[in-house]
């Protein structure tokens, strides 16, 4: 689904260049579950971001699906951004002044989903999620897990291909956790590929392999296992 | 498209709900920006750039004769004939004047103003009555029965509208008149939109064949159409020459400096009023700069706050035309409420200038918020939102969105905004400082006007002005007769302590006032030449006058009861007259004739000398003055003046003598009109009311750039306080005592304000000079007033800076340092 090859990405401050990924060569199939670890500052947000297409001052090559990422103008990569791609973060960035209900109805407004059908998926995930109750609130009315639940669903909401989630569970307790957790699994196996940055061994042991990054170098294998 | 611009709006609405204190301040801010302009534009748009309701009003020119101490004044009969035979410059010229009428008949007898308009003025400007005819050669013909056009106002006032009322016969001046025609609202002849305007219209009647060696009496207003092709500057050219003939003609009648001009007559119009006009529309701009300045400061700290939000929403998909739509959305939602607020305010801001707007501010109907105004609001709304709305949104709309998303979401805020904003509060202190300087110079000219004695004690005293009719008063016995009772019935009110009658009353606002020549006796060759003529203001009055209004006399005596007709013929002169005329000093004594012989050819002798009085305003240095006991002027044939100003002095409060005033005047005379009953404080300060006006309102827009330019500072402190958390933070820790602290934030706001006065005060400077036509008495470099506006704007802006600057000291480190 996913293949970088030789990919930089690096900040130009006058004559020299700070690299925060160096050569990076990764591939990812679809329906894997991929965790990427390393410690802070390895470039573990920066290389979610390029997958996720909102970062495009990198160099090299990026294949997914069957489009050429690197030879996509921004606009087009904002468009298989909007087409494949849904985004967990760690602080769950809802925002502040919308309800769950329309916190949820964003991507979709994003995407031009008319308001009939809008609405449908709306109460759908409402469901799926068992957030009709809370649908009138605002996220400061929510705990913590309640908004990562709705952070994951609104990530989900416009059914896309990819999920990328950076720290899903950072801010959350052990038991939220687990069920974030949990929720990421029964995505996984229903189809969607999952790319999670955590620090959390147990975490990372619910995904199918791990890929280690330091200083921006990717030091553990890049390569996906073969098929079982 | 619809559906989602609905959804912008509706959450740009709950965004600015939910966050009161700072939608409450942008919408506060640009409603006093965006009404205070309105409101000045209002002003603008009915006084200057509205033109005349008249037919290619840019056509209309008024002639103007000048001499040395009238550099505006009339024509009389005879050069308006002169000027109609001689002048090639215009297709059409029309005389008029203005006088007053009093109607009687049915119902309270009225005193109207009237003016007197040749048969061709009305054909001139290219208008015709509403309802019936207007004035044919026919009514123009002297001694014609009495016709007359009523204004709209009177129709409806007096006549309830009557379809029918042409062919009604009234009774004005104690004379028939037949009503003719209506004229349409808001109609006025050019000169008369200054002032309340006049009711009535009756022809002016002039005598071609008047004597056209009697060059005298100026007391014609002339309007002409220019020719196709002249412009106004050839047709005063040709005006000036004309005169220059008139003066070459009859040498005797003239002085050397005896010219004329032409001048277009919105210019005319407006032209006294225009700089204090302009200067309100510079101040409001200027404040309406310091509103946008402050609104894109409030709404750049705004997208540095929401830059989170910003990346959060590009994250799920949206594109960066959409994130600038909805946070432009936002701004003209901000505009939108701003403006309705703004118009609201320029409403009542309008309806507050209009009512304390001087009688002398020409037009004073025609202003009022209407099509163009709301143009003009929508304009500068739509304008100013877009231009705050922007800058932001072009910021916020490319944020960095691994900074922005990253591990502690942090919202930073460029160096480059920083500056920014900085720049935008040294640029609100700066329009700042231009705002409260000129309004410093206009308030230090204002004291020094209200410090100016004006030659007498206005407290006190209360004024009037009564007409007699010329039918009903025909012979000079029978004016000279009521008037002696009337003051005499005045004398006896309780409570007052002495009455007079005047010819014109000091700065009531009407210039009735006029000046005659006299030569001395033994001065002079006969006839005299325009050089040994002397010229001065003439006043006629009753005895008590001086007393009353607590004018001193200096030398000699005032007037007295004994000085009466067939006694010694008397005449008081002021201390400029005594000094210019007779520089040894001798003027008591001395005798003088008035005119050239004609209606006052006696020998006056001077008896006393009096303290000068400003009969022209408090601005303007005192002129010549003579005056001649109500009883013995004229001395010939003429008739003394019918109209008089009565004035009181009372021992308490002058406005409950004007009951008692009325009475005695009715006990005289049911029928007679006493108008413009009001003390003399309320009489001077509608003299001064148009650089009162003025100064109060530069004075309210610098207070609001004050207020405006402090928020500013705060803004920007308490956002730099917030911004440099960590390091206060690690400041404390490391031992900085809250002083130093303190220190730290109030220098920086010191600076910020120490650069804003500095280049403002630059501004200042070059801005002073446009004011100076309205200063009194004050250099427009006045060192005081620029003192006392640095030290005010420092002084606000670091008391602004305080408050975050407290904020600072009491940062916690560990929570600051945790916080990262």
């Amino acid at each position: 689904m996913i293949r970088l090859t030789n990919l930089d990405r690096f900040y130009q401050t006058g004559p020299s260049r700070t690299y925060v990924l160096r050569q990076v060569d990764l591939a990812i199939r679809q329906g894997e579950f991929v965790t990427i670890m390393g410690p802070s500052g390895a470039g573990k947000s920066t290389l979610l971001s390029v997958l996720g297409l909102l970062d495009h001052a990198w160099t090299g090559e990026y294949r997914l699906l069957d489009h050429e990422v690197h030879r996509l103008p921004p606009k087009k990569r904002i468009e298989l951004n909007k087409r494949y791609v849904g985004f967990v973060f760690q602080k769950y960035h809802l925002l502040d002044d919308l309800t769950v209900y329309e916190n949820l109805e964003i991507p979709l407004s994003y995407r031009d989903v008319k308001p009939k059908e809008r609405a449908a998926i709306v109460a759908e995930t409402l469901d799926r999620f068992r957030m009709v109750g809370k649908k009138d609130l605002y996220p400061a009315q929510l705990s913590g897990g309640q908004q990562q639940l709705v952070g994951v669903a609104r990530a989900v909401i416009a059914s896309p291909s990819l999920l990328l989630a950076d720290e899903p569970t950072g801010n959350l307790h052990s038991a939220q956790g687990e069920e974030i957790m949990d929720l990421f699994t029964r995505l996984n196996r229903d189809g969607m590929t999952i790319v999670q940055v955590t620090h959390s061994e147990k975490n990372a042991a619910y995904g199918h392999r791990t890929i280690q990054l330091r200083d921006g170098w990717i030091v553990e294998p890049a390569a996906p296992a073969p098929a079982s | 498209m619809i559906d989602s611009l609905r959804q912008d709006v509706r959450v740009a609405l709950r965004g600015l709900r939910r966050r009161p204190a700072f939608t409450a301040l942008v919408v506060l801010t640009l409603a006093l920006g965006i009404g205070a302009n309105t409101a000045i534009f209002s002003v603008v748009n009915g006084v200057l750039l509205r033109p005349l309701p008249y037919h290619h009003p840019g056509e209309i020119a008024t002639v103007w004769m000048q001499w040395p101490s009238n550099p505006h004044g009339e024509l009389s009969q005879p050069e308006y004939w002169d000027l109609r035979e001689q002048s090639r410059s215009f297709s059409r010229l029309a005389a008029y004047a203005s006088g007053l009428l009093t109607l009687t008949g049915s119902g309270q007898p009225e005193r109207l103003t009237a003016g007197f308009a040749s048969a061709g003025a009305l054909p001139l400007l290219g208008v015709a009555p509403a309802l019936g005819r207007g004035f044919g050669p026919e009514d123009d013909q002297p001694g014609r029965p009495q016709v007359v056009l009523l204004s709209d106002g009177l129709w409806r006032r007096r006549f309830g509208a009557d379809p029918h009322v042409i062919g009604r016969a009234l009774r004005l001046d104690d004379a028939p008149a037949t009503v003719i025609g209506v004229m349409p609202p808001g109609f006025q002849l050019p000169t008369d939109y200054t002032g309340p305007g006049m009711e009535i219209w009756a022809p002016l009647q002039l005598d071609p064949a008047i004597d056209r060696s009697e060059r005298g009496w100026h007391w014609v207003r002339v309007i002409g159409r220019l020719r196709p092709g002249t412009d106004i500057a050839a047709a005063s050219r040709e005006v000036a020459a004309l005169a220059t003939r008139m003066r070459e003609t009859y040498p005797g009648e003239y002085k050397s400096a005896f010219s004329g001009f032409a001048v277009s007559a919105a210019e005319d119009l407006v032209g006294d009023v225009r700089p204090a006009i302009l200067v309100l529309l510079g101040a409001v701009g200027l404040l309406l700069l310091i509103a946008c300045a402050n609104v894109a400061s409030l709404l750049l700290a705004r997208a540095e706050a929401r830059q989170r939000e910003v990346a959060v929403r590009t994250a799920l998909g949206a594109g960066s035309g959409r994130m600038m739509r909805q946070l432009l959305t936002e701004s003209l939602v901000l505009a939108a409420a701003g403006g309705v607020l703004g118009l609201l305010l320029a409403d009542w801001g309008v309806r507050a200038i209009v009512a304390a707007a001087p009688p002398t501010l020409p037009r004073l109907e025609a202003i009022g918020t209407d099509g163009w105004v709301l143009g003009f609001t929508l304009l500068i709304t739509t304008a100013t939102g877009v231009l705050f709305g922007l800058l932001p949104a072009l910021q916020a709309a490319r944020p960095d969105l691994a900074v922005a998303l990253g591990e502690g979401g942090r919202s930073g805020s460029s160096a480059g905004r920083q500056r920014f904003r900085r720049g935008l509060v040294v640029a609100q202190i700066a329009l700042a400082v231009v705002l409260v300087t000129s309004a410093g110079l206009l308030l230090r000219s204002f004291e020094r006007l209200r410090g100016v004695d004006p030659g007498f004690d206005p407290d006190g005293l209360l004024t009037a002005q009564v007409e007699l009719s010329p039918v009903r008063y025909e012979t000079p016995a029978q004016v000279r007769s009521f008037y002696r009772q009337l003051v005499e019935a005045l004398e006896r009110i309780p409570g007052v302590r002495s009455a007079a009658a005047v010819r014109a009353l000091p700065m009531t606002g009407r210039l009735e006032i006029g000046d005659w020549s006299f030569v001395i006796e033994g001065r002079h060759s006969w006839p005299p030449t325009p050089a040994e003529r002397i010229n001065a203001d003439w006043q006629s009055l009753t005895p008590h006058y001086f007393g009353t209004l607590k004018i001193p006399v200096l030398q000699g005596r005032g007037l007295e009861e004994g000085d009466r007709q067939g006694g010694q013929q008397v005449v008081v002169v002021n201390r400029t007259l005594a000094r210019s005329a007779w520089p040894e000093g001798n003027a008591v004594g001395q005798r003088i004739l008035l005119g050239g012989g004609g209606t006052d050819s006696v020998w006056r002798t001077v008896v006393g000398i009096v303290g000068d009085v400003r009969h022209r305003g408090l601005s303007a240095e005192p002129r010549p003055e003579m005056y001649l006991p109500y009883d013995q002027f004229p001395a010939g044939t003429g008739a003394p003046s019918r109209t008089m100003r009565l004035v009181l002095r009372t021992g308490g409060n002058p406005s409950a003598a004007a009951p008692a005033l009325r009475a005695a005047a009715a006990a005289l005379d049911p029928d007679l009109p006493v108008t413009e009953v009001q003390t003399m404080t309320t009489a001077l300060g509608a003299w001064a009311a148009e650089r009162r006006l003025t100064m109060l309102l530069v004075g309210g827009f610098a207070l609001l750039a004050l207020t405006l330019g402090a928020v500013g500072v705060y803004g920007v402190m308490a956002h730099l306080v917030v911004q440099r958390t960590r390091e206060i933070g690690v400041r404390i820790a490391l031992g900085a005592a809250p002083r130093s602290i303190l220190g730290l934030v109030l220098s920086q706001g010191a600076w910020l304000a120490g650069l804003g006065v500095g280049l403002g005060l630059l501004a200042a400077l070059a801005a002073s000079r446009l004011l100076s036509g309205l200063l009194f008495d004050v250099a427009p470099t006045d060192p005081v007033t620029y003192l006392v506006t640095i030290a005010a704007l420092l002084l606000v802006a670091v008391t602004a800076a305080l408050i975050p600057a407290r904020r600072a000291t009491r940062t916690d480190p560990v929570e600051a340092l945790r916080s990262e």
